[in-house]
Order: structure tokens, then C-alpha cells, then sequence
């Protein structure tokens, strides 16, 4: 009997010992498969275009970060996740997720968001045609969520006034994306100052954005300055003392997503900023050799064929060939300007990567309209 | 008593060997269910995805002709449609070019997965009222594959045209099977 | 009777022999399950991956004029840049696409537009892959010439993309 005893305590203090610690173990298990879901999920979005609502981030206790190092991904407890497609992402339980792509005419640099609910309040200062016209752009590439639960609103505020309901069927509910481009039409803002309204952003729901001609550090938020003829401007984010330039919507909304959040790695907004910079980088650099080599091959056939007399020299081929050979060259310039690994932070670099982007957007156009490449 | 006894002694220990004998049986036979399992298959996801691959870039291709209504595949289909269809390259007829192109493509492409039979059918879609089209129903490959009650992969696909001011849709769906 | 016990014993002996083979046995399944089911669970992975690297470059703005139809030019393009695509969809894989047009293998040349080459392949190297074969079509820009212009040609093709068996150093 007595040995019965020993024995049974020793096992029951194995089992519970053993359970602790299996326990412990699942968990991780589980955070792991959650983790590995969600990357073939982003992926998944990249290749169908469909977006979902990601909502496994709530089964578990998670402690998530993005960090931008080589290779970029998430961090949690399990160590990184690196992702195989872009992915800027903002933690929260539930998220949502959905595709987007900067068309640049003659390449699209697609991308997916992953984002939690969030109410992206615009503040303009000013009642301008550019103004207008950035914000559309922004809320372009932003996610759309009509349809999903996890929603993705917007709205402004301007003084104390804060007008997000004015929506739906019957003006009242939330702006999804789709509906808001409707309206931005409308030129509707409450006013034309700076934002006052307090909110109780416990949960982090609300991204305020200034839409101004000339920002300082915001004490909440985002400054975005207006573009000037370069298209470029810059960004400014509450808590960082350096401002980020922009060349694109993009980066303007890597900042949004990210937002003020101070994380482990730095502000969520500058980081995710970076990581999407050097994403172009390393993109753009591939896809401006591909297609400078490939301008060179069309441009050889062409050649060739008026060499041995197959094509007239009149024919609308034959007048495609300087097209091919400018636009070739100027695929090699903005890979030799884009291979600068910061290119990203000085406004020379920007400003000559811009108009030299500009440029081969314009005539690329003019290709497709001459019939001499077709439309991406 | 005691031969009774043993007699039931030799009888218990039989019924042990019966009982350790069956055991041994079932267990080879859960094994040989479970290696069952373990056989690879070709998986649902990707076959759908090869058959409609399949359906769309035969449609896609070029038959070889240059002439309006015949560059590509899906165009000579719509074609063998028409109450007038038209000699390609004014030397062969629509819906012959489209059988042949067709008959061509799915026997090149089944070199790529011989274990399957493929059936090609295109119809006029019922929903449409397309005046100008022909009520008829083009079927390339092998026709016994629609009727028969076996695992199938079907793809569909679509092909519209506007001919004269008219609408003209066509479904086109292609079957797969293992033989 | 003189016998009872010796039987009795021969019994217990044999049926002890029995016990020991089932549980060898069961041990034996146990081992060789675990073994298949990691093999399983590492073919299926390796499988998964091919599938997902076949279904991103039928999409790929780099090699591709619209989905499933690969641009000859971009194809050539990108002939001999292994590093590049790597960076792109991950390393230990391969891909081959081929117009189907009865002919032999005629590879393509980096560097060099040839509208009668038909192979263009990627990254190959020795070893055991599981791969996937997809029917594509493949754009060529130079299909025909006449004198006054040049007109594309559409022609099936198919794409291969395999993942490479990862093998102890």
C-alpha cells in the first residue's frame, strides 16, 4: 500500500510536471501554425486579388512586431516569420487583409496590407485641388473593406467636428473605401483647420492624417505636406524627429499603416517606410534590367528585320525603334540611381528618380498608344 | 474431474493462441489500411487548376490563319457557330480548322499527363437568345467521357462575341478523367 | 495427466512468444509510421512550395504579358539571372516552359531573340525535385513579319516548376 502510494504521488507529479510544460509547448505550437496560416493567407491574397479577414490572431495571446532587417518579417515569440510576398502589416487581432498595386504603366509593384479595423480620419488645411487630389490617391491604395467585418473606414475632422458617418443607404454609417472615393468628390470636409477632437483611441482604432503646405511634428498622427512640381513632399510622424520624403501614395500610406506606434524596433510608420523602400529597391532593380533587356531584344528583331528587307523602314514597327532604345536607357538610369541603398533619403536622389519615373511612365503610354508595347 | 479439467486447460490455452493469432491479423490489416492512405494522389486543387489551364490556353492559341474571325482558336469556335461561317485563309472551313486546332492541342497536351482522357464540348449559352447562331453542340475528344458516372474535373469558360450587332456567348467546358 | 503441467507450460511459453511478437511488432509499426509520416509531411511541404512558386510566376509582372501567358521577350530577358529570381521566389527550385509544337528541345540563348527556339529554363541543377506541369501559353511578340508590320503569335506552351529535394550536407 505504501508503495501504491509512492508511486501514484510520483506519477501524478510527472503528469501535471509533463502537462505544464506540454501545455507551454502547445501554445508556441500553435502560435507558430497561426503564424505560418497567416503568411499563406498574405500569400494567397497576393496571388488571387481576393481579401479576406484574418481573425486567428485572437485565438492566442500574441506579442507581434515587424522588424525590416534582412529578412523582413514577423517577430513574435517563435522567433521571425519572413514573408514571401510585401507584405505592410499592423498588428491586432483582427486583421484585415487585402492587395494593391502602383502602377507605374510599365510594371506594377503590387503589395498586400495587413491591418487591423481603423477609422483613417483625413485633416485637410486647406480647400485645394491638390489636396483633394492627394487624398484620393491615398485612400487609392489604401485596403477595401466593403463587405468584411474587419473594416477599413474614413473620414475628416476638422476644429471639433468629426465627420465619419455619412454613408450607406441612408448617410449614416461609416465610409468604407469604395464609397469614400464617391465622396471625396463632393469636396464635403466639416472645415479646413486642424483637427481638436479628442477620441478615446484605446484600441488604437483611429489614424489621424493632416493634409497640409508645410508640416511639423504632429502631436498625434501623421503631417503630410502637399507634393511640390516634383511630386515629392514629405511625411511627418508624431514621436520621430525626422520627417520621411514621398514619391509615391505608397509610401505616404506605409507611414498610415504603421502609424505613430511606438514598437521595439523604432515607430511602426518609419519602419514599415523603410521596409517598403527597400522592397522597390530590390524589385524595381530587377524589373529595369528585365525590361532595358528586353527593350534591347525587340529592338534587334526590329532591326534585323529592316536589315534583310522583311520590314519597310515606314512601317510602325520600324518607328518603335528610338521609343525602344530611349526607353532602354532609361531603364538602365533609374537601376543605376535605385541600386544607392538610400536612395530613399536624400531629396536629390528622390527628385531624379521621380522625373526619371515620370518619364518612362509617359512614354510608355506612348509605346502602347503607337501599337509598339501593349498595356500592362 | 481432472480430464475435464485438463481438457478445459488445453482449451483455454487454444482459445489464447486463437485470440493472440486474430490479433496479429488485425494489426497487419489496420498497417496495410493506413499505407493506403499514404499513397501519394494528385490533389484536387491542382487538377482543377491544370484543367483550367488547360481549356484557357488552348482557347488562347493562334491557329495559324490571320484572317478576321480565325487568328485564334476560341475565334474559329465562334465561327463554326455562325449560320454563315466563313473559310479561313478562304480554304478551310471554320468549325473543320476548329476541330482540327482543338483535336491538335488536346493530343499534345495529353502527352503531358497520358493517364487521362480528355472530352472538349462547346454550346451556345441557353440564356442568351443569339440570332445568327447555330443550335448545335461541338464535342472534340472522347465523347463516352460525358455520360459516364466516374470522378470528372471540369473546367468551364466562356467565349463572347458581337457579330453584326448581335451577342453571341458559347460555353466551353472541357472534362478530364483518369483512364 | 503425466503431461498436464509440461502442456500447461508449453502454453504460457507460446503464448508469452505471441505477447513478445505483438508488442515488437506494435513498436515496430510505431517507428516506421512516424518515420512515413514525417516523409509525408516533408513531401507535402515541398510540394505545397512548388505549388506556390508555379502559381506566382504564372502572375509574375517579370516574366508574364497577362495571367498564364508568358512574354517570350521577358522570358529571354531573364534568361541566365538565376540570383534574381531567386530573390523573387526563394532558392532550390527550377522552372522550365516549353511551346508545344511538336518540335525537339530548342533552348533559348540569353541575350539572343530566336523566334525558333522553344525552351527557356531556369536555375537547373542536378538532383531529386517534385515538380508540377501547368499548360500555359507563351506571347510572341515577333510571330509574323510582313513588310508593313510585325504581328504577334499566341502559341500553347507548358511550364514546369520543381522544388529540389533537400539533401544532408
Amino acid at each position: 500500500m505504501v508503495f501504491g502510494i509512492i508511486a501514484a504521488a510520483f506519477l501524478v507529479s510527472f503528469i501535471v510536471y509533463y502537462l505544464q510544460t506540454y501545455t507551454g509547448l502547445q501554445e508556441d505550437v500553435q502560435r507558430g501554425k497561426i503564424l505560418n496560416n497567416f503568411e499563406m493567407i498574405c500569400e494567397d491574397v497576393y496571388l488571387t486579388g481576393n481579401p479576406v479577414d484574418f481573425n486567428q490572431f485572437s485565438e492566442i495571446k500574441f506579442n507581434l512586431n515587424f522588424d525590416v532587417s534582412e529578412p523582413p518579417g514577423i517577430v513574435s515569440s517563435m522567433g521571425k516569420t519572413p514573408l514571401k510576398v510585401m507584405v505592410l502589416f499592423s498588428p491586432g487581432k483582427r486583421v484585415f487583409i487585402d492587395d494593391g498595386s502602383l502602377d507605374m504603366k510599365w510594371f506594377k509593384f503590387r503589395y498586400v496590407i495587413a491591418m487591423p479595423r481603423s477609422r483613417v480620419i483625413f485633416v485637410p488645411m486647406k480647400n485645394t485641388e491638390l489636396v483633394w487630389s492627394l487624398i484620393e490617391n491615398i485612400t487609392e491604395h489604401m485596403p477595401d473593406s466593403t463587405g468584411f467585418k474587419n473594416r477599413i473606414t474614413f473620414g475628416f475632422c476638422s476644429g471639433n467636428v468629426l465627420k465619419e458617418n455619412f454613408c450607406g443607404e441612408d448617410g449614416k454609417d461609416l465610409c468604407d473605401k469604395k464609397e469614400f472615393l464617391e465622396k471625396i468628390k463632393e469636396k464635403n470636409a466639416p472645415g479646413f483647420f486642424d483637427c481638436k477632437k479628442t477620441v478615446s483611441n484605446v484600441n488604437g482604432e483611429y489614424r489621424f492624417i493632416k493634409i497640409s503646405t508645410s508640416c511639423t511634428s504632429p502631436s498625434r498622427g501623421l503631417c503630410v505636406t502637399l507634393p511640390d512640381s516634383n511630386g515629392i513632399g514629405r511625411i511627418y510622424i508624431n514621436g520621430s524627429k525626422n520627417y520621411l520624403i514621398y514619391k509615391d501614395a505608397l509610401d505616404i500610406v506605409s507611414a498610415i499603416v504603421g502609424y505613430d506606434y511606438k514598437t521595439i524596433y523604432g515607430i511602426a510608420g518609419e519602419n514599415l517606410y523603410i521596409y517598403k523602400n527597400r522592397e522597390f529597391s530590390k524589385k524595381i532593380s530587377i524589373a529595369a534590367e528585365m525590361m532595358s533587356n528586353r527593350a534591347i531584344l525587340i529592338a534587334s528583331e526590329i532591326e534585323n528585320a529592316l536589315r534583310n528587307g522583311e520590314l519597310d523602314s515606314d512601317s510602325m514597327d520600324a518607328q518603335c525603334l528610338p521609343l525602344f532604345h530611349r526607353f532602354a536607357m532609361l531603364m538602365n538610369q533609374i537601376k543605376s540611381i535605385i541600386s544607392d541603398k538610400d536612395y530613399y533619403t536624400s531629396l536629390g536622389t528622390t527628385i531624379t528618380l521621380k522625373t526619371k519615373l515620370d518619364e518612362i511612365e509617359n512614354l510608355h503610354s506612348k509605346m502602347v498608344i503607337s501599337g509598339c508595347d501593349y498595356e500592362i | 474431474m481432472r480430464l475435464k479439467n485438463s481438457f478445459n486447460i488445453h482449451r483455454c490455452g487454444q482459445a489464447n493462441l486463437i485470440v493472440i493469432i486474430f490479433t496479429i491479423i488485425m494489426f497487419t490489416g489496420i498497417i496495410l489500411l493506413f499505407l493506403s492512405f499514404l499513397q501519394e494522389r494528385e490533389s484536387r486543387d491542382y487538377m482543377n487548376l491544370y484543367a483550367h489551364n488547360l481549356l484557357l490556353s488552348i482557347l488562347r492559341s493562334d491557329t495559324g490563319y490571320l484572317d478576321e474571325g480565325c487568328k485564334l482558336v476560341s475565334d474559329v469556335i465562334a465561327c463554326s457557330f455562325s449560320l454563315k461561317p466563313w473559310k479561313c485563309g478562304n480554304v478551310i472551313p471554320c468549325e473543320t480548322l476548329a476541330r482540327q486546332k482543338v483535336t491538335k492541342y488536346l493530343q499534345e497536351y495529353g502527352n503531358l499527363k497520358k493517364n487521362y482522357r480528355y472530352l472538349f464540348i462547346v454550346e451556345p449559352d441557353k440564356r442568351i437568345i443569339s440570332y445568327g447562331m447555330k443550335k448545335m453542340t461541338l464535342k472534340i475528344g472522347d465523347e463516352s467521357l460525358e455520360n459516364e458516372k466516374i470522378e470528372k474535373i471540369v473546367a468551364n469558360e466562356k467565349i463572347q462575341k458581337i457579330e453584326h450587332g448581335s451577342q453571341k456567348l458559347l460555353n466551353v467546358k472541357i472534362i478530364l478523367a483518369k483512364k | 495427466m503425466k503431461y498436464k503441467g509440461q502442456i500447461q507450460l508449453m502454453e504460457q511459453i507460446i503464448t508469452l512468444f505471441f505477447i513478445i511478437i505483438i508488442i515488437v511488432f506494435i513498436i515496430f509499426f510505431l517507428t516506421v509510421w512516424q518515420v512515413s509520416r514525417a516523409n509525408v509531411e516533408k513531401n507535402r511541404v515541398e510540394q505545397r512550395r512548388a505549388m506556390n512558386i508555379l502559381k506566382r510566376m504564372i502572375v509574375s509582372e517579370y516574366l508574364v504579358k497577362e495571367n498564364s501567358m508568358f512574354d517570350d521577350s521577358k522570358l529571354t530577358s531573364m534568361l541566365d539571372r538565376c540570383e534574381d529570381l531567386e530573390k523573387l521566389f526563394g532558392e532550390n527550385w527550377f522552372a522550365e516552359i516549353k511551346i508545344i509544337n511538336g518540335k525537339n528541345d530548342i533552348p533559348c540563348s540569353p541575350g539572343v531573340y530566336d523566334t525558333n527556339c522553344n525552351l527557356w529554363t531556369y536555375c537547373k541543377k542536378k538532383g531529386n525535385f517534385t515538380s508540377y506541369i501547368l499548360p500555359v501559353n507563351v506571347y510572341r511578340k515577333v510571330g509574323w513579319i510582313f513588310r508593313r508590320g510585325i504581328v504577334p503569335k499566341v502559341y500553347p506552351a507548358y511550364i514546369k516548376v520543381g522544388v529540389y529535394h533537400e539533401t544532408k550536407k
